[in-house]
C-alpha cells in the first residue's frame, strides 16, 4: 500500500470503508442484532433500486428487484461464513435478478421486446426523482442536474461497460469484487473499466 | 531517441495506462514516467483531467436515494418481515 500512498489519489480510493461496514453489519446480524438486520435489508433494497435504474434501465421493475433482494438477504445474512464476501454476494444476487427479468421478457411478443430494448426507451430517466433529504436545496439542485447528465451518458454505454462503471465507480466495489459479481477476471475488469471511462468521458463531453 | 515525450506512440501507450494511474495502481517508476510526460503534453494532460472528472462525477452524483414513496414501501416491507419472524420465534 505504501507505493500508492500518493496524496493525489487518496480521494479516488474505492469505498473500502463501506465494505467493512457491510461485514460489520453481517456480523452484528449473526450475533442477533435486529437493528443491524433492518439496516442491511434497507441497504439491499437500495442497491437493487440503483441497479434497476442504472444498469437494467427499468425503474418500473425496481420494486420487484427490491423485494427479491430483501428476501434473499434476509435468508442469507445469518448463514454467510465470510462476512467480507457479503457485498459481492449482494450485488451478484441483484444482478442475477435483473438478468432473469430480461430473460422472461424474451418470451414476450417481439414488438414489445423491441420497444423495451430500443435505445433511449429502456426506461432511463423515468422515475428518477432524486430526493436526498437533509441536503441544502442549492447542492441538491446541482446534484440533480449533474445526475441527469450522468444518467443520460450512462444510458448510452453498452450494458457490460455500464455494469462495470456502476459497480466500480458509482458503488465503489473493489476490482476483485466486480470480477466476482460479473464472473470475469480482474485484468478483464480493469480493461473494461478503462474503456468504459474513455467512452463515458466522450459521451459526457458531447452532452 | 531524442525526445521521448509527446510522440504519438508514447501518448497512446500512456493513455492505455491512464486508468491505472488514476487508480494509483502503477509502480512508482511508471507513475513518474507518466508525470514527466504530462508536463510536456497538454493533450494527455487534458485527457487525464477529464477522465478524473468523469470518475468523480460518478462517485458524487451516481447514487440517488430512494424516492420517498419507494422508501416508505421498502421500510414497511422490512418491518413486516421482521415482525413475522419475531412472532414465529415466540411460538
Ligand atoms: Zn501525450
Amino acid at each position: 500500500m505504501t507505493d500508492s500512498a500518493d496524496p493525489n489519489h487518496v480521494h479516488r480510493e474505492p469505498r473500502e470503508a463501506e465494505a467493512q461496514d457491510y461485514a460489520a453489519l453481517v456480523r452484528a446480524v449473526q450475533a442477533g442484532d435486529e437493528r443491524a438486520m433492518e439496516e442491511l435489508l434497507m441497504r439491499a433494497q437500495e442497491v437493487a433500486y440503483r441497479f434497476s435504474l442504472l444498469v437494467c434501465g427499468r425503474p418500473e421493475e425496481a420494486d420487484d428487484a427490491m423485494q427479491e433482494a430483501l428476501l434473499k438477504t434476509y435468508r442469507y445474512a445469518g448463514r454467510i461464513r465470510e462476512p467480507e464476501a457479503f457485498r459481492a454476494w449482494l450485488y451478484r444476487t441483484v444482478r442475477n435478478a435483473c438478468l432473469i427479468g430480461r430473460r422472461k421478457r424474451v418470451d414476450e411478443p417481439a414488438h414489445l421486446l423491441s420497444l423495451h430494448e430500443s435505445n433511449g426507451e429502456d426506461g432511463f430517466g423515468r422515475g428518477i426523482e432524486v430526493a436526498d433529504p437533509g441536503r441544502d436545496p442549492e447542492a441538491q439542485a446541482m446534484n440533480v442536474s449533474l445526475r441527469s447528465r450522468l444518467f443520460g451518458a450512462l444510458r448510452q454505454l453498452p450494458r457490460p461497460y455500464r455494469a462495470v462503471v456502476f459497480l466500480r465507480e458509482v458503488e465503489g466495489l473493489s476490482t476483485r469484487e466486480v470480477g466476482k459479481v460479473l464472473g470475469i477476471s480482474e485484468p478483464n475488469v480493469k480493461t473494461r473499466l478503462h474503456r468504459a471511462r474513455v467512452m463515458l468521458r466522450e459521451l459526457l463531453e458531447r452532452s | 531517441m531524442t525526445s521521448p515525450t509527446a510522440s504519438l506512440g508514447h501518448c497512446h501507450d500512456l493513455l492505455e495506462r491512464i486508468s491505472r494511474y488514476i487508480d494509483g495502481e502503477l509502480p512508482a517508476a511508471d507513475r513518474q514516467e507518466i508525470e514527466r510526460h504530462l508536463r510536456d503534453c497538454p493533450e494527455c494532460e487534458e485527457v487525464l483531467h477529464s477522465l478524473e472528472h468523469t470518475v468523480d462525477l460518478c462517485r458524487e452524483a451516481g447514487r440517488p436515494g430512494l424516492p420517498p414513496e419507494l422508501r416508505a414501501r421498502a421500510a414497511a416491507r422490512v418491518h413486516q418481515l421482521l415482525a413475522r419472524a419475531a412472532k414465529r420465534k415466540k411460538r
